[in-house]
C-alpha cells in the first residue's frame, strides 16, 4: 500500500492533571488504509487516551495527528469530523437508554440525513449488517452485553466513516459473543475497506489483526506483524 | 425518529418531575390569564361609564382617590359649558346601593331631559318624564335579576321608586344598574348641590383631546377623562389594582420559573456522560443547546396550553358570584394569550439557559467523564 497512511500519530503527548501525569508520551504510530491494528499493553498505559485524541474528542497537549492526510489541529470543523469521518465504540458502550437500538444508531445522523425516513432506513440497514435486525426496537437495557457492543458498532457506522476505532469493544463479553463482534470488525472491514483499531486485552482478539502495537507507560515499545489470518484469506 | 421525539423522549423520562414542575408554571400562567381577563374586564365596565349616554368624554374631581368619591359643585357645570367647543353637557351623580342580590347596584341621577337627549335603547315602557322625581330606569340584568317590570314598585336606597322602563346597552355596569332623576339621586345620596362627573359632548368635528385639556385649564378642580389611561387622576384603585396584578403576577411566574430551572438543571446535569456521547458522534455544542432549549420550550408550551385553559375555567368560575358578575364582564383579549405565550416563552429560555451554556461549554471528554 503506497497511498499516505490512514492515521498518521507524531509525537503525541498527553499529559494531566498540570503536567503530573503523562497519560502518553511521545506516541508515534501510522496505520495504513484497509488495515486492523490490535493496540494492547496493561491498565493505565494510555490506550483509551490514545483512541480519543484520534477520535477528537480530546487535543493532544504535544504533537500531531493526520486522519486521512490532515491535521486534526488544522480542521475548521471536528464536529463534521467526529460524525462522517470517523466512527467510536466506547470502552463502556454508552448507548442512550431511553432510545430504542434503533434509535440510538440514527443519533448521529442528526444534521447529516435530512429526513426521519432517511435515517430510520439507514438504521435498519445497519442494524442488519451487525446481525440485530429482529431488535430495532428494543432498548439497551433489555439487549444483552453482546448486542449492545453491535449497536454501538452499528452506531459507530452511522455516517459511513473510514476508520473505526474501538475500544476493548469484547472486554466485557464472554469468549463466544466476543469472537462474534470479532468476526463482525473483520468483515466490515473487508467489505468496507475501513481501517480498524481494536483496543483490547484479549490475545485472541489480537490474533486475529494484521499488527499488535504493545503499549507501556504512555509509549509504543513494541510492534507485531501478523501473517494473514486464515479468516481474511479465505475472504479474499 | 424526528428531534421532536428525541426532546420529548428526554422530558417524559422522569414524567413526575416533568408533570410537576409543568404544574409549576402552569399555575403561574393560569394566574396570568385570569387575573388579566378579570383586570381587562373590570377596565372595560369602568369604561363603560366614560362613554355612557354616548358622551365624547366627562370631567370628573381632579385627584378623587376613587371615583365614586368624585364631588363637583354644580357651578363647575355653566364654567365647563362655556368652554369653547362644548356643544352641551349632562351633569350627573353616581350612586352605590344595594339591589337584591347585587351589592354593586350602580344607580345614575341625571336630568329627565338629558335621558331623552341620549336615551339608553329600551327594550320595555318608556323614558322618565320631567318633573317626576320617583321614577327610574332599569337596566335588563338588573330588571331581571329583581324581578319587576315597568308599572311595577321598586325600593332602592330606601326611596320609592316606580319602573317605568327597562334598557339593554350591552355594557355590564349599566344593564346592572339604573337611571333616575338628578335631584332625586342627590338627595338619596345625601349630597344636594353636587355632582359626581359632568358628561361632555364637543362640537361634531372638535378635536376632543383640546377641548378636555382647555376645561382642566379653565377649571382648576376638573380632570378630564377621555380614556382608560385617565383614569389615574381620578381613581387610585386603578392604580392599585394594576400594581396588585402586576405583583402577583411576578411572585406566581417567579415561582414556577424556579421549579422548571431545577427540572431543567437537574436533567441535564443527570445527562452529562449522554452529551458527551452525543459531541462524540458529532453534535455539534449548538445542536445540543438546541435539544435542551426545546425541552425547555415543550414543557412550558404544555404550561402554557394547560395554564390557559385553567384560568379561563377560574374566570367562568369567579363570574358565578352575583357581586362580581355585576361588576365586569370578562375580556379575553388576544393581548391576555400573547402575554401568557411569552411567559412561557420567557421561562423555558430563562430555565434553559444555564443548563445549556454549562452543557456546550464542557469539551465531549469532559462531559463522557464526568461522574
Ligand atoms: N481526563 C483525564 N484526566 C485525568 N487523568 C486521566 C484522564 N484520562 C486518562 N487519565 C489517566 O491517564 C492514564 C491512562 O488512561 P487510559 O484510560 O488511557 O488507560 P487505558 O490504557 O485505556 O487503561 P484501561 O486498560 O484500564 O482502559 C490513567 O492513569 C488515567 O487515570
Ligand atoms: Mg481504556
Amino acid at each position: 500500500m503506497s497511498e499516505a497512511p490512514a492515521v498518521s500519530v507524531r509525537g503525541v503527548s498527553r499529559v494531566f492533571e498540570d503536567g503530573r501525569l503523562r497519560a502518553l508520551d511521545g506516541v508515534d504510530l501510522d496505520v495504513a488504509t484497509g488495515e486492523f491494528v490490535a493496540i494492547m499493553g496493561p491498565s493505565g498505559c494510555g490506550k483509551s487516551t490514545l483512541l480519543h485524541l484520534i477520535a477528537a474528542l480530546d487535543r493532544p497537549t504535544e504533537g500531531s495527528i493526520m486522519v486521512g492526510g490532515h491535521d486534526l489541529a488544522g480542521r475548521a470543523n471536528l464536529n463534521h469530523y467526529r460524525a462522517r469521518d470517523v466512527g467510536i465504540v466506547f470502552q463502556l458502550d454508552n448507548l442512550l437508554p431511553t432510545l430504542s437500538a434503533s434509535e440510538n444508531v440514527q443519533v448521529p445522523m442528526f444534521g447529516h440525513q435530512r429526513s426521519g425516513r432517511a435515517r430510520h432506513r439507514r438504521a435498519e440497514e445497519l442494524l442488519g449488517v451487525v446481525g440485530l435486525a429482529g431488535r430495532a426496537h428494543t432498548r439497551p437495557p433489555q439487549l444483552s452485553g453482546g448486542e449492545r457492543q453491535r449497536v454501538a458498532i452499528a452506531r459507530a457506522l452511522a455516517n459511513s466513516p473510514a476508520l473505526l476505532l474501538a475500544d476493548e469493544p469484547t472486554g466485557r463479553l464472554d469468549s463466544e459473543s466476543g469472537m462474534r463482534i470479532l468476526e463482525l470488525l473483520k468483515r466490515l472491514r473487508e467489505e468496507r475497506r475501513l481501517t480498524v483499531v481494536v483496543v483490547t486485552h484479549d490475545p485472541r482478539v489480537a490474533a486475529q489483526a494484521d499488527r499488535i502495537i504493545e503499549m507501556l507507560d504512555g509509549r509504543i515499545v513494541g510492534e507485531r506483524i501478523q501473517a494473514q489470518t486464515p479468516a481474511a484469506a479465505a475472504s479474499s | 425518529m424526528s428531534f421532536l421525539s428525541l426532546v420529548a423522549k428526554n422530558l417524559f423520562r422522569q414524567p413526575v418531575r416533568a408533570f410537576l414542575a409543568c404544574l409549576g408554571i402552569a399555575v403561574g400562567i393560569t394566574t396570568v390569564v385570569a387575573l388579566g381577563v378579570i383586570v381587562e374586564g373590570f377596565k372595560n365596565s369602568s369604561g363603560a361609564i366614560m362613554t355612557m349616554g354616548e358622551a365624547d368624554f366627562f370631567v370628573a374631581q381632579n385627584g378623587a382617590s376613587d371615583l365614586s368619591f368624585s364631588t363637583l359643585p354644580e357651578s363647575t357645570e355653566s364654567e365647563i359649558a362655556a368652554q369653547p367647543g362644548v356643544e352641551r353637557t349632562a351633569p350627573a351623580i353616581f350612586h352605590i346601593t344595594r339591589a337584591g342580590a347585587n351589592p354593586f347596584f350602580f344607580l345614575l341621577g341625571l336630568k329627565p331631559s338629558d335621558i331623552s337627549m341620549s336615551p339608553p335603547p329600551l327594550v320595555a315602557g318608556r323614558l322618565i318624564a320631567e318633573g317626576a322625581p320617583d321614577e327610574v330606569l332599569l337596566g335588563d340584568e338588573a330588571a331581571a335579576q329583581l324581578g319587576v317590570a315597568p308599572g311595577d314598585p321598586l325600593k332602592l336606597a330606601d326611596h320609592s321608586f316606580q319602573v317605568v322602563g327597562v334598557y339593554h346597552t350591552g355594557e355590564k355596569f349599566e344593564d346592572n344598574g339604573g337611571k333616575a332623576s338628578l335631584t332625586t339621586v342627590q338627595e338619596i345620596a345625601a349630597k344636594p348641590g353636587s355632582l359626581s362627573v359632568v358628561y361632555v359632548y364637543v362640537v361634531p368635528g372638535t378635536d376632543v383631546g383640546k377641548v378636555a385639556d382647555a376645561i382642566e385649564k379653565a377649571v382648576p378642580l376638573a380632570a378630564s377623562i377621555v380614556d382608560i389611561d385617565d383614569y389615574d387622576k381620578v381613581d387610585q384603585g386603578f392604580r392599585i389594582i394594576e400594581a396588585l396584578n402586576a405583583a402577583i403576577i411576578v411572585i406566581a411566574v417567579g415561582v414556577g420559573a424556579i421549579g422548571v430551572m431545577n427540572t431543567m438543571v437537574m436533567s441535564v446535569y443527570e445527562r452529562t456522560r449522554e452529551i458527551g456521547v452525543l459531541r462524540a458522534v458529532g453534535w455539534s455544542g449548538f445542536r445540543v443547546l438546541r435539544m435542551i432549549v426545546t425541552e425547555s420550550l415543550l414543557l412550558c408550551l404544555v404550561a402554557a396550553i394547560a395554564g390557559t385553559a385553567l384560568g379561563v375555567a377560574a374566570v367562568e368560575g369567579v363570574m358565578r358570584i352575583p357581586a362580581v358578575k355585576s361588576l365586569l364582564e370578562p375580556e379575553y383579549s388576544t393581548d391576555i394569550f400573547v402575554r401568557a405565550l411569552g411567559v412561557a416563552v420567557v421561562v423555558a429560555l430563562v430555565g434553559a439557559a444555564y443548563p445549556a451554556y454549562r452543557a456546550i461549554r464542557l469539551t465531549p471528554m469532559e462531559a463522557l467523564r464526568y461522574e
